[in-house]
């Protein structure tokens, strides 16, 4: 059995650009899919301009993300066809790092969308 | 009596303890008791169970329920998945980063309209937790289909279901606490062992599918979860000093 290598990344995307990403890594198969559903604003309140993903994912899903060529091969070692275009819109416009989600959220000037209980 | 102390000696009281939360379950009644460890093999990092939980650090698809009525919490999505880790004093917990970290269990049996108790041992980081967010939640993830743990304000509780609250009550952040809430001819909280709040009010009907992790209108900031216990009767006084010893010694939470 190979031994999964977990990374933690905190991946900040645009609510413009979610259902694009949403639907590309959903194909990358059941862990990955169900992603960036938590919202986030400037304010705290709605409309969502942006969602959030943060946690534990596997080294190939991290490697991915490191630059637009990457991306596409690893989709195409899926057999999954996408323009260098379009990873270059994705992750030109996502912000990927190893911080933590409220350092990122911070930096980014974001809050988490919450209703009042 | 000061049942923290009790809890803390460890060992032979805790193994009794357990049992009688064994017992709980015994006759086929409904509901779940998960304990996140590294010796006990309930963890597993991914979903389907295939790859144990070895080191701290590591994610958790899969918790098994110890109460043998097969109500085990996953989380298919890797990154949705929280954290085995050890806090400061030792003990084992789950880190919830607050962001989307959940578990999902689904009972087998809803609770409907039927009474029900949870306790739960958890602890924040500095700051404390979010006000309104929560550390589970059961039912349909709306306001008026719930029962949830949560918290009004940085230092005070809200067990609720939808706009039936019981008056909060307060705890100390910075310490690891044990929460409790009794959900059905009234909505009651309490921490700590101590005394029961409650809002006089016969709580909502609700659906069967647990969250642990999440309240109904969010995560509460980066919470470790000690253990959780969900029974769908009310707790006798001996059963729930019994339950509540167990959860005491495994967290580390000094009861009143």
């Amino acid at each position: 059995m190979t031994e999964t290598i977990w990374c933690h990344r905190t991946m900040i995307v645009p609510a413009t650009i979610a259902p694009q990403v949403r639907a590309l890594v959903d194909s990358f198969g059941p862990a990955a899919q169900g992603m960036w559903t938590t919202a986030l604003s400037p304010t705290g309140a709605e409309p969502a301009t942006h969602y959030i993903s943060t946690g534990m994912i596997d080294r190939p899903f991290a490697d991915m993300m490191a630059s637009p060529h990457a991306l596409q091969s690893g989709c195409a070692a899926m057999g999954i066809e996408v323009p260098l275009s379009m990873c270059e819109a994705i992750l030109g416009a996502a912000d990927v790092s190893e911080e933590e989600p409220f350092d990122a959220m911070a930096r980014l000037g974001l809050q988490l969308v919450q209703d009042a209980l | 009596m000061n049942i923290g102390r009790l809890g803390a000696v460890g060992g032979g009281l805790s193994d009794l303890a357990a049992a009688a939360i064994r017992a709980l379950f015994a006759n086929g009644e409904q509901g779940a008791w998960y304990e996140p460890s590294l010796t006990n093999g309930t963890l597993f990092q991914d979903a389907e169970g295939t790859t144990p939980v070895t080191a701290v650090g590591q994610p958790v698809g899969l918790m098994l329920d110890k109460s043998g009525r097969g109500n085990h919490a996953t989380q298919p999505t890797a990154a949705k998945r929280p954290v085995i880790q050890q806090d400061g004093a030792g003990k084992y917990c789950l880190a919830f980063d607050g962001v989307d970290d959940v578990l999902t269990m689904q009972l087998a049996a809803p609770p409907g309209s039927a009474p029900s108790q949870i306790l739960i041992a958890a602890g924040f980081p500095a700051g404390g937790p979010f006000v309104n967010s929560g550390i589970l939640c059961c039912g349909n993830g709306t306001s008026n289909s719930s029962r949830a743990v949560g918290f009004a304000s940085l230092t005070t509780t809200k067990i609720d279901s939808g706009s039936n609250a019981a008056p909060p009550v307060a705890f100390v952040p910075a310490s690891v606490n044990l929460f409790e809430a009794r959900f059905g001819s009234s909505v009651e909280s309490a921490v700590n062992g101590g005394a029961f709040t409650s809002s006089g009010l016969a709580t909502n009907t609700a659906e069967g599918t647990y969250r642990i992790g999440l309240g109904i209108t969010g995560a509460s900031r980066g919470h470790r979860n000690y253990g959780v216990i969900v029974a769908h009767a009310y707790l006798s006084a001996q059963e729930r000093l019994s339950a509540m010893q167990h959860l005491a010694n495994k967290s580390g939470a000094t009861l009143l």
